[in-house]
């Protein structure tokens, strides 16, 4: 008879601890969705932004949104980042969707955005500012 | 009067040069439908004895991976200062990356030619895949490449 109670106890905790737990698993997750969103849309109305932010922000919203394709700083083969069980489950395929979808070009750490100055190295117009576009 | 007029020749005839010396110049890779990650790019242009005069362009991420375009890093072994200004990401399977340069005229014509040297990780490394002379008739005309480029093209 003790045993059943107990038993019922510890289901009625473990339940309880549940229902109280998953509103907070659930805004966190909102918030995220909420925040990638409202980027998603400044980035949309105002491109030129979002890519001056890129290369700051490669460790924090963009790479939750699957916005940096090159972040895997390990040496391991890219493969184990698809999903298959090791590594962090991103799809590169995904973060250069992502990338696409911003209308940026030059997103990576080395990257410069378009309208820079060109060395000096005599093969360029002085003043002039090269240009890039993906396609 | 007399020193206006010296003052505006002068400087008519210091800016017109600058004006005139240099050429808008497209250079268009598109690259073919290969399965693997995003390419490398360096295009950079040699004199016409075959020496590296300096880049033109960079495509790629990583710095740590540009000993892979092994021409160019060897002309230049890697140095950013080369291509301060002028990176941008690299370029996927089937993608085509326009570039626009306003160059100098006096390398038009004269014997310097433009060079791509491609990289693709675990797959491909492919110096000087595109080797074309940088002139007037050639302008417009599609190049192949032997790895990774389905075709090259400038235009001015």
């Amino acid at each position: 008879m003790a045993k059943q109670l107990q038993r019922k106890v510890g289901v009625a905790a473990v339940a309880l601890a549940a229902i109280l737990a998953l509103p907070v698993f659930a805004q966190d997750t909102t918030a995220l969705a909420e925040q990638a969103a409202q980027r998603l849309k400044a980035a949309a109305a105002n491109p030129a932004d979002a890519c001056a932010g890129m290369t700051e922000e490669r460790n924090g919203w963009f790479d939750r949104i699957g916005g940096i394709f090159e972040h895997d700083d390990d040496d391991d083969d890219d493969d184990d980042d698809r999903g298959r069980g090791r590594g962090h489950g991103h799809d590169h395929d995904d973060d250069r969707q992502a990338r696409d979808n911003l209308g940026c070009i030059p997103t990576d750490q080395s990257a410069t955005q378009n309208g820079s100055q060109p060395p000096a190295n005599g093969l360029f117009n002085p003043g002039s500012a090269p240009r890039a576009q993906l396609n | 009067m007399k020193p206006l007029w010296t003052v505006l020749a002068l400087t008519t005839a210091l800016t017109l040069p600058s004006i005139a010396a240099a050429r808008e110049v497209t250079l268009t890779t598109t690259l073919r439908e290969y399965r693997g990650e995003n390419a490398f790019l360096a295009l950079y242009m040699t004199d016409a004895s075959g020496a590296y005069v300096g880049s033109l362009w960079l495509a790629a991420s990583k710095a740590r991976w540009y000993d892979s375009l092994s021409d160019w890093y060897r002309a230049t072994g890697g140095s950013y200062a080369e291509v301060s200004g002028i990176t941008g990401a690299s370029v996927g399977a089937g993608r085509t990356l326009t570039v626009t340069l306003d160059l100098a005229d006096a390398l038009i014509d004269a014997g310097y030619q433009i060079h791509i040297d491609t990289a693709v990780e675990h797959l491909y490394s492919s110096p000087s895949e595109i080797v074309v002379p940088l002139t007037s008739e050639g302008a417009g005309t599609p190049v192949a490449g032997r790895a990774i480029i389905d075709s090259f093209t400038y235009s001015m």
